[in-house]
């Protein structure tokens, strides 16, 4: 027991200050590590001796926790978290540091105070002081229960209990004060395994935990229960650090290789040169970004680091330059979630109408190494990194590969360059290019920017044209499935949108792609997709009716915003309707079936030629057969196009259009890149126009029928009335703008350059 | 940017730059001292010797560019460009430029991409140095030691600098080196809570922890973290990043 004057001083320099006195602190050793598979877990479970000490039987014990903090989260943001146990009809009130001294290693020293609570469950001892002085009289809610099933075992030494070795399964549940129901489902479920020490004597716990860390199911857990429990609650931070290191833009950072351990360049180091270790500190950070990687494609990154109100936001430009900086307690999401200010407004305009998400959370246990001059003066730090990513949604671990990273000391290049020789000549050091956010995303399988709503796909120009519409199929099939999800938590109108995007190509490549399959078959699946088009149709076009109306009100006066609002009120309740439209699609068996068949249908067997005359030609020769065709009828319709064409016109041109875009787009690999780009951009930009002007005739024709709808139910007033009528205008005008738009662009995709481009790629030598 | 100035030496000015410019280092801002004293220990307390001569006349001739200067400290995010006996003459250098008081600001001005916060150490006394620095700087933090002398010299300096000094600049004077145990340091430290030169709340007390700086070579926050001086300079920089900085967080 270290009976401390001073409970929680400091962690230590660098970190929170939390000076609360206390009469006495008890101090927790411990070392806990995460459990990859249950393998190595349940052999423990049965294990007679581990480094050299014996293990007693199992004892299984229930534990039933649950921690309590106030609405801003006071105790944690402090740096302490406050758990409420019950045993044997006791409840006991702890007090702990969520980080130890000297950081958070795989030794984790922690101080606690715990106090047995009375009547009424209120501390009123000497966790209530220390509660009392961080959180004020701030009422305590219970924020997150965690149900650990235990099976402990003794570790002895001659006879004698030195540890306690703790194998838990653990199950997260949300906060209240009732006891889950029996059938409840827990929010999650991890494993883990403590030992803790009962008699002091470091080398117990070392050696136990040198001899788990040889099998390759468990890794240092660098989190607390609660914090694992907290992430899976969408709560993420680091609670009880300081503010992480920011790095210069001049740190470069190094690969280990092969046999050399962190441990072992540490010591290569500092007999080499007069060095200064620092204590292990763990640095956590979350990785946000949209679904699409705008953040990314834009050249950056976005983080925060820090929990509660001491929460940071940064978003670092692609040379680690901070672009914006700033202290809000939230999750990122929409741009419109944040406050009002320059973070806000960049990002809206970088973002919108996506929302950013949690990509990975990244903890990296630090060691620096300060590399010292004749004066003790630091002039180059060398941080060894072994780092620990762990996935937002389901809280799984993975473990990047550990790294070195240089941080110059501004005006001691020569000294950085003398370690860097050393490092890269004497120890096989070889750098590393990959970013901080590639290094945490890599054992996740994933890299940045690895999904874009584009379509791309390299295929082979001799391939079986049968062979290449399946694989444009199944990459539209990925895409479909990978947006899936996201639309069916609404997430943000993209996914939904994306999820469309894939459907009407798919169709789009079923009908133009011709008679590389069976009829019968094509027949089944252009119903079958249709119908999915059909049902999630509706909300797509309430998301795109405000997504416009959002941008028509910046033309309203003010006052005549708020004219709107039952009519927004109005939207959501019918978008409402159009969501369980189409969740119902998304849940129903005839959407499961579509899927499951058409994936075999893709990668079975494929069928005959038989009655599928192009099936076996090479993909070319059908691709360029079909894109010229379509491309003489598209122009042949729509010339001349005058401002006075008629609507059926336009309509058609419009659809013609479409099918040449995503015959351009699927094929556009087997062509030279430079001349099919140029007809891609200048269709595409044809195409927006058309596909504005048909969305405004669309939007207009709605809004009519909306302020029908809404007379009948009595919900519009005549001020809204109103206000849609100038609504009503301002579309009127928008459509106007793009329908005299029209002519000009059409006639320079129609151009006789752009024509003897297609002739030359796609004509096969006639017509030139 | 933040200037450390008392017309007066020997009131703990430098202590209260290193260990301010420390904290506000960790707390995430990247931050520069710029030892200005010749006589100051700014750079002796981080380490760093002072080795260029002539300097400060290069300088401002425009001969060298302040960014190849900088050294950095033992503690990330901050920065010192160091002392240099030259800045003795420094004020004879400035007042052969055109615009003498412009000058620390055309100096300093590359560097703002580099640093979230400059604290500039200066000499003590009115010179034509100091004119220039409060050309530049937002913010003015005025050391004090609690004497009725003191106060005098205070008060010369606030009139100074409402009358000639850049408008809208904020002058923070605080109690430097106070001793409780002298009737005359309570006196004028209470006398002076509210009035008319706008104490800080926090005051730095007298004390050997800070004196041991000089044998340290670091920041009190550093070796003696649980002191008292160590929590006043803490206080001190919070009430400064509040009231000059703005923060709840955000940058200046």
């Amino acid at each position: 027991m270290d009976r401390a004057q001073t409970l929680l001083r400091p962690f230590s320099a660098g970190r929170i200050e939390l000076v609360c006195l206390a009469p006495v602190a008890e101090r927790e050793r411990e070392i806990k590590l995460s459990v990859r598979a249950s393998g190595a877990f349940e052999e423990l479970a049965r294990k007679p001796a581990i480094a050299g000490f014996q293990l007693s039987p199992v004892e299984t014990r229930d534990q039933d926790d649950l921690y309590l903090d106030t609405k801003e989260l006071l105790l944690l943001v402090s740096g302490v978290s406050l758990r409420y146990r019950r045993l044997s009809g006791t409840l006991t009130a702890t007090l702990k540091e969520v980080a130890g001294k000297g950081g958070r290693g795989i030794l984790q020293d922690r101080r606690e105070i715990e106090e047995v609570l009375g009547e009424g469950g209120v501390p009123r001892g000497a966790v209530g002081d220390a509660v009392a002085s961080l959180a004020g009289d701030a009422e305590l809610l219970p924020i997150l229960r965690l149900r650990t099933r235990r099976r402990v075992r003794e570790v002895r030494a001659n006879g004698s209990t030195v540890a306690e070795l703790c194998l838990d399964e653990v199950e997260v549940y949300p906060g209240g004060m009732e006891t889950p129901a029996p059938d409840a489902k827990p929010l999650g479920r991890f494993r883990e395994v403590e030992v803790e020490e009962t008699t002091p004597g470091q080398d117990t716990l070392t050696a136990i935990g040198e001899e788990l860390l040889t099998s390759p199911d468990f890794s240092p857990s660098l989190v607390s229960k609660l914090e694992r429990g907290l992430e899976l609650l969408g709560i993420r931070g680091s609670f009880g650090e300081g503010t992480p290191v920011e790095l210069s833009t001049e740190a470069a950072s190094l690969r280990l290789p092969q046999g050399l351990t962190p441990e072992r360049l540490e010591r290569r180091l500092a007999s080499r040169f007069k060095a200064a270790f620092s204590p292990e500190t763990v640095e956590a950070k979350t990785f946000h970004d949209s679904f699409d990687w705008r953040i990314h494609e834009a050249g950056g990154t976005y983080q925060t680091v820090g929990f509660g109100a001491r929460r940071l936001h940064v978003w670092r430009d692609a040379d680690g330059r901070v672009r914006h900086r700033l202290r809000h307690p939230g999750d990122p999401g929409f741009a419109a979630d944040l406050p009002a200010g320059a973070l806000r407004d960049d990002l809206a305009a970088v973002l919108s109408p996506r929302r950013l998400l949690p990509l990975v959370t990244s903890r990296v246990r630090v060691r620096t190494v300060a590399v010292l001059d004749d004066e003790e003066k630091t002039t180059l730090r060398v941080r060894v990194e072994r780092g620990e990513s762990s996935q937002p949604e389901s809280g799984e671990l993975h473990e990047p590969a550990p790294r070195v990273v240089l941080v110059p000391v501004r005006g001691y290049e020569r000294e950085r360059l003398r370690v860097a020789r050393f490092l890269g000549e004497e120890c096989g050091l070889l750098p590393d290019s990959s970013s901080e956010l590639a290094h945490a995303l890599e054992p996740l399988g994933r890299t940045p920017g690895d999904y874009a709503p584009r379509f791309e796909l390299g295929l082979d120009p001799a391939m079986p044209a049968r062979d290449a519409a399946r694989a444009i199929h199944l990459s539209l099939l990925e895409s479909m499935l990978r947006n899936q999800e996201g639309t069916r938590r609404d997430l943000d109108s993209e996914f939904l949108h994306d999820f469309r995007v894939a459907i009407r190509r798919t169709r789009s490549a079923l009908t133009q792609i011709r008679e590389v399959y069976p009829a019968l078959d094509v027949e089944r699946f252009k119903e079958e997709f249709r119908w999915l088009f059909l049902e999630t149709g509706p909300t797509r076009d309430l998301d795109v009716h405000r997504l416009h109306m959002e941008i028509c009100k910046r033309g309203l006066a003010e006052e005549v915003r708020a004219d709107l609002d039952p009519l927004e009120e109005f939207l959501a309740r019918k978008r409402k309707r159009a969501r369980d439209r189409l969740l119902g699609a998304l849940d129903s068996e005839r959407y499961r079936r579509l899927v499951e068949e058409w994936r075999a249908f893709l990668t079975g067997e494929p069928a005959g030629a038989l009655f599928s005359r192009n099936a076996e030609r090479p993909v070319r020769e059908v691709a360029s057969q079909r894109i010229w065709r379509i491309y003489r009828r598209m122009v042949k319709r729509g010339r001349p196009i005058g401002d006075d064409a008629p609507a059926a016109v336009l309509h058609e041109v419009r659809i013609r259009a479409k099918k040449l875009r995503y015959l351009l787009e699927f094929f556009r690999s087997l062509y030279p890149e430079q001349e099919i780009a140029g007809l891609v951009v200048e269709l595409k930009r044809l195409q927006d126009n058309l596909g504005d002007f048909n969305d405004y005739q669309v939007q207009r024709k709605s809004l009519e029928r909306f302020a029908g709808e809404m007379a009948e139910e009595g919900s519009a007033p005549v001020r809204t009335q109103l206000a849609m009528g100038r609504l009503l205008a301002q579309l009127e005008a928008r459509q106007a703008a793009e329908r005299s738009r029209i002519a000009e662009r059409f006639e320079r995709f129609a151009s006789k350059e752009n024509r003897k481009t297609f002739a030359l790629l796609f004509s096969r030598g006639e017509e030139r | 940017m933040l200037a450390i100035l008392n017309i007066k030496g020997g009131v703990g000015k430098t202590a209260s730059a290193v260990n301010l410019g420390f904290l506000a280092a960790r707390s995430g801002r990247r931050t520069l001292i710029w030892d200005l004293d010749p006589q100051g220990a700014a750079s002796f307390y981080l380490r760093v010797k002072p080795k260029v001569r002539g300097g400060g006349k290069r300088l401002v001739r425009g001969e060298l560019d302040l960014g190849g200067l900088i050294k950095g400290s033992d503690y990330e995010g901050l920065d010192l460009l160091p002392a240099d006996f030259s800045y003795r003459r420094m004020d004879i250098a400035l007042d052969r430029t055109r615009k003498p008081k412009r000058q620390i600001k055309r100096l300093i001005a590359p560097l703002s991409a580099d640093y979230d916060l400059a604290l500039l150490d200066c000499p003590p006394g009115m010179t034509l140095v100091l004119e220039s620095v409060l050309a530049a700087a937002e913010g003015v933090l005025v050391p004090t030691v609690p004497t009725t002398l003191s106060l005098r010299t205070l008060d010369q300096l606030a009139r100074h600098l409402r009358k000639k000094g850049p408008r809208g600049l904020a002058v923070l004077p605080f109690f430097s080196m106070v001793d409780r145990r002298r009737t005359m340091h309570r006196e004028v430290v209470d006398g002076n809570r509210e009035g008319p030169f706008g104490f800080l709340e926090t005051s730095i007390p007298y004390s050997s922890t800070v004196e041991q700086m000089g044998v340290r070579r670091m920041p009190v926050e550093v070796y003696a973290p649980s002191s008292r001086a160590a929590r006043a300079y803490r206080a001190l920089w919070a009430e400064v990043d509040r009231r000059l900085l703005g923060s709840g967080g955000g940058l200046p």
